[in-house]
């Protein structure tokens, strides 16, 4: 039997009925927001590792020179005394110059000289001094010289200075000398002709973009504040102008390249010409690298080279460019591993530094950071769990260990720097120093940790060992500790962890100088991995970029290891009750 | 580490290995063919004669560690000539840095006769104490020794003692916790009244100016530094609330997802992913901010014709907000988690969808909860130091625009911490005094959140 429904009771059905679509779609869109902040998170954090993956790629490996050097007895041991206090003091800043030199003998003005030079720091003379000291055999002999290139010179041959186009061409290349050093070149080949339409358009985008500013200026002048209106309209007639000039220069027959222009190379088996005028068909240039001359050749196997980004507005020049690729063409500069980057400490210069120095800083920290953070946390975990008796002491210290947990980390540096620097007067940018302040900072993450693992151990343990008649103390230290130490441990290592990827404590206490040596004990000065990170992110040179990364991806796969660690004991040892 | 340091703990530790052994064997030995007359086990007395020798002298050498240094400085300084002690103090304090120098083999800075004069008497002092040392330490090591070795017999209550001495460590252990409260109030106080005793505590506070340059010389025009902090305080605020924005909406989106939402094997990947974002050291998210996010947005706000700044307080405040996300849902998650069923199951039954549940069943119960998880948040914003130090610049720019560089509290106590510093100019107290702050505002923060946590968690267990 089935009643009908009162009326009102149908309505309200109908009402829900029709309400249930909208219901239905604010179930979606809640659903889809929880969906949204995740995957954004997740976004963030893949990002975040893709970005610094692929800006340290770059600097796990470094283009170094193998040239042939004699090592001269003038400059290393005038008087052949064979003393290694002697050889100790040898010219080998010039050792290196003269091999330089004689690897490009047609380098001539002090200009290009000093350019050439700067492919090798001076500070490599330091490892060329002490390979000859240990063997001074090697004096009279020719060795082969291998050092890192300029940083300038190592970011260029790996791609991330400029955008860069080689066009290989087929057919022939007349080279006729000129005067004044230059050549004029010619040939039927497209590839010049490519090269040509090349700088043509970056002319023509160059002179958009300055018209696209100008108008820019002038709408600002009529819109914007009246006081700059004049140095407004002048700014955008002075753009209109240059715009107009390199439109013109674009559409003539042969474009004159100046140092704020893209650069063009021509280059062959043996020689490398800077093209200073280029037509569809023929080129003036002039000859930066040359093995050997004729006043006519004709040239099979060419290339030109085109790089988008102006002399002017790089740190490395044309001329140290061609070098260059010219020693890497001569297999006199070889891509390797940079294993420098691995067994030095910092340095002045990019090529040079490595983080070996804060490796060890770090885990000198470390070690000190665990002597004095495990034994204290884990005893204090086991007097609050264990012995503790329920009074407001006992109350006062437990939220004195909580609130210490939630302590920013620079209120710690602040605490090392005024006690231990500066009331114990214990040496600045110690690791030692460091440790204890990052101790005090892993202290309460150790008690927490401890405090549960020791919690979880069941009570039947307890009463077990009580019952046979040991003390509380052995019952503690003979059953009721082994059973938490791998609880213990994995909080340990997550805490350890986390105190090596700390900076702002250790910037307080000094640990942020420039240090150049591999520390060698715990009171030496020092630095440490995300220190050095933040060293290096704040100097300018685009080379410390890639290092900076590369000693990220470094230290966070330290903490992954140590992290990975804690997970594997856990799986190991843990027991359920 | 001083070389008295070096030859004496180690030592110490041979000396506790072999009275450890001593003691168990006299302890078998006075038990006379029945060790089971003996009242503790043998090893007891070991332990009991191994801490004895060793526990004395040892607190002796660390004192001599901690304070060594200072000691040597006091003695030094008493007999400097009168001269030297009228110096202003950063220049004394030049001297006994550049004394101690030439004393023990560093870099000194200059010479004179006077410091030669000093670095002898240096010498001198750390010669006497080292002496001192050595002899205390072994008076107490050979003492202890005899005195202990006296006591033990076969009706000697060793374990008992053992025990009493171990339980004082782990209860001085447990009070360390309490030191260290104690040093950090302590330290940022002393050196807060004496930056007050020089600058004004409402022109600190109150203040809109913060040049903090100090003079070099006493004449020097615009030296005198000013120290209003209210630039400080509005660039923290500025990038904490732009990484609230962030992390909050983000984080309980992401809990409430994850709670209500996601099958428990997603949950368990998505939830260890989530925290990794915590895990990640925050120099490198300052890097990240740098040299990826900032040019980022200048490039954005270039476009759309708005000049900004490679470091600005939005890249900071978001990237910081990236790394907060984590602490905002896992602790969420947990309130969330520990909702009763039976409010859900109610719901339900009404008829409610899920996210009519969640938006006004389960949130309002965990409202609490969740506030107190955004004030942790919140406090972790404001003591953040690495991100803001490498992506919100170093100006102290009252603004309000996002796109403008600020400065914050922990980026000003970097910045006038690090470099050369003379201990009592202002300009390092300052940093103490913004530590202070700092400290302050943290714990407030900190001690209410815990306190709603805690009330709410009363509620439903």
């Amino acid at each position: 039997m089935t009643e009908p429904l009162p009326k009102d009771t149908r309505s309200t059905r109908r009402i829900i009925a029709a309400s249930l679509p909208r219901r239905y779609r604010a179930e979606q869109r809640f659903r889809a927001y929880g969906q949204g902040a995740i995957v954004l998170a997740v976004l963030a954090l893949g990002l975040l590792l893709v970005s610094i993956t692929a800006q340290g790629f770059s600097a796990f490996t470094i283009y170094r020179f193998s040239l042939p050097m004699t090592v001269t007895q003038k400059l290393v041991d005038p008087k052949g005394t064979n003393d290694p206090k002697v050889i100790a003091k040898g010219k080998y800043r010039r050792l290196i110059q003269n091999t330089l030199r004689r690897t490009f003998p047609d380098v001539k003005a002090r200009k290009d000289v000093r350019a050439l030079f700067a492919l090798s720091t001076s500070l490599n003379a330091v490892d060329l001094r002490n390979r000859i000291v240990k063997n001074p055999a090697l004096i009279g002999t020719t060795i082969t010289y291998t050092a890192p290139v300029s940083d300038d010179l190592d970011l260029y041959l790996k791609g991330l200075v400029t955008p860069r186009r080689q066009l290989t061409a087929k057919g022939d290349l007349r080279v006729r000398s000129a005067p004044n050093g230059q050549v004029n070149l010619e040939t039927q080949d497209q590839s010049l002709a490519t090269a040509y339409h090349l700088v043509q358009s970056a002319w023509q985008a160059e002179a958009a973009k300055d018209k696209v500013r100008a108008g820019k200026l002038r709408q600002l002048a009529t819109t914007g504040d009246p006081r700059r209106a004049p140095h407004n309209t002048a700014e955008a007639a002075r753009l209109e102008t240059r715009a107009a000039a390199r439109e013109k220069a674009a559409q003539s027959a042969r474009l004159t390249l100046s140092a704020t222009d893209p650069s063009v190379f021509v280059r062959s088996q043996n020689s490398i010409i800077k093209i200073t005028a280029l037509g569809a068909n023929t080129a003036v240039g002039k000859v930066f690298v040359q093995d050997q001359t004729a006043p006519v050749q004709t040239i099979k196997d060419w290339s030109v080279l085109y790089l988008k980004r102006p002399e002017k507005t790089r740190r490395i020049n044309d001329r140290q460019i061609a070098w260059g690729e010219a020693l890497l063409q001569r297999q006199q500069v070889k891509k390797v591993f940079n294993s420098i980057f691995f067994t030095h400490a910092d340095s002045r210069e990019p090529e040079r530094a490595g983080i070996a120095g804060a490796m060890v800083g770090s885990l000198l920290t470390l070690l000190a950071t665990m002597l004095a953070a495990v034994p204290v946390g884990i005893f204090a975990a086991i007097y609050l769990e264990e012995f503790a008796p329920k009074n407001r002491f006992t109350g006062f210290i437990e939220v004195n260990i909580n609130n210490l947990a939630a302590v920013p980390s620079i209120i710690f540096g602040l605490l090392g720097l005024a006690v231990f620097l500066n009331v114990f007067h214990m040496p600045r940018s110690a690791p030692l120093v460091g440790g204890l302040v990052l101790a005090l900072m892993t202290l309460p993450v150790v008690i927490i940790a401890a405090r549960a693992a020791i919690k979880a151990v069941p009570p039947s343990i307890r009463e077990a060992a009580l019952g046979i008649g040991a003390s509380k103390m052995q019952t503690v230290f003979h059953h009721v500790l082994p059973l938490a130490a791998p609880g213990i441990m994995t909080g340990t290592i997550i805490g350890l962890a986390r105190a090596l990827g700390e900076t702002a404590p250790l910037l307080m206490i000094g640990m942020v100088a420039f240090i150049a040596q591999i520390p060698r004990s715990i009171t030496a000065p020092s630095t440490a991995m995300p220190v050095q990170i933040y060293l290096w992110a704040s100097s300018a040179e685009r080379a410390w970029e890639a290092r900076t990364a590369a000693a990220i991806i470094v230290l966070i796969g330290l903490m992954i290891a140590l992290n990975l660690a804690a997970v594997l004991l856990r799986h190991k040892f843990e027991r359920r009750w | 580490m001083p070389s008295v340091f070096l030859f004496l703990f180690p030592a110490l530790v041979g000396a506790m290995v072999v009275s450890f052994f001593l003691g168990k064997t006299r302890a078998l030995g006075s038990a006379k063919e029945h060790p089971a007359r003996l009242h503790s086990l043998p090893g007891y007395s070991g332990y009991y004669l191994a801490i004895w020798t060793t526990m004395p002298a040892l607190i002796v050498l660390l004192a001599y560690v901690f304070f060594g240094p200072a000691l040597v400085a006091m003695q030094v300084r008493s007999g400097l000539p009168p001269e030297t002690l009228a110096l202003p103090v950063e220049k004394l304090e030049l001297f006994m840095r550049n004394a101690r120098a030439l004393a023990f083999g560093g870099a000194a800075s200059q010479t004179s006769a006077a410091l030669t004069d000093a670095a002898r008497h240096f010498t001198a002092a750390a010669r006497t104490l080292n002496m001192a040392v050595i002899v205390l330490v072994a008076g107490l090591a050979i003492g202890g020794f005899a005195m202990a070795r006296r006591q033990i017999a076969a009706d000697f209550r060793a374990r008992n003692k053992v025990e009493r001495f171990v339980y004082a460590l782990l209860l001085a252990c447990s009070i360390i916790a309490v030191l260290t409260t104690l040093g950090i109030i302590l330290s940022l106080l002393t050196e807060s009244l004496r930056f007050f005793a020089q600058v004004n505590i409402i022109d600190f506070i109150f203040g809109l100016k913060w040049s903090p340059q100090t003079a070099l010389r006493a004449d020097q025009i615009g030296q005198s530094g000013s120290f209003g902090a209210i630039p400080l305080f509005a660039g923290t605020f500025l990038i904490t609330l732009i990484a609230m924005a962030v992390a909050v909406p983000v984080g309980i989106y992401a809990a409430i997802y994850l709670s209500e939402y996601a099958r428990p094997r997603a949950r368990q990947i998505i939830k260890p992913v989530l925290e990794v974002l915590a895990g990640i050291p925050t120099v490198v998210y300052g890097f990240f901010a740098l040299l990826t996010i900032g040019p980022f947005i200048r490039q954005l706000a270039e476009s759309i014709g708005l000049g900004a700044q490679t470091q600005s307080a939005l890249s900071a405040g978001l990237v910081m907000g990236i790394m907060i996300i984590p602490f905002v849902s896992s602790l969420s998650d947990d309130v969330i988690n520990a909702v009763p069923q039976a409010l859900r199951d109610g719901s339900y039954a009404m008829g409610a969808t899920q996210s009519e549940t969640v938006r006004n069943i389960i949130l309002p119960a965990a409202l609490p909860g969740i506030m107190g998880a955004v004030m942790l948040a919140i406090s972790r914003a404001i003591g953040e130091t690495m991100i803001v130090v490498m992506a919100a610049g170093q100006s102290a720019n009252l603004t309000a625009n996002p796109l403008q560089p600020v400065t914050t509290v922990t980026v000003q106590i970097v910045t006038l911490l690090t470099g050369d510093q003379e201990f009592d100019s202002a300009k390092t107290l300052a940093a103490f005094a913004l530590g202070l702050v700092l400290f302050v505002v943290t714990l407030l923060l900190n001690i209410f959140a815990l306190q709603v946590v805690n009330k709410y968690r009363e509620r439903y267990d």
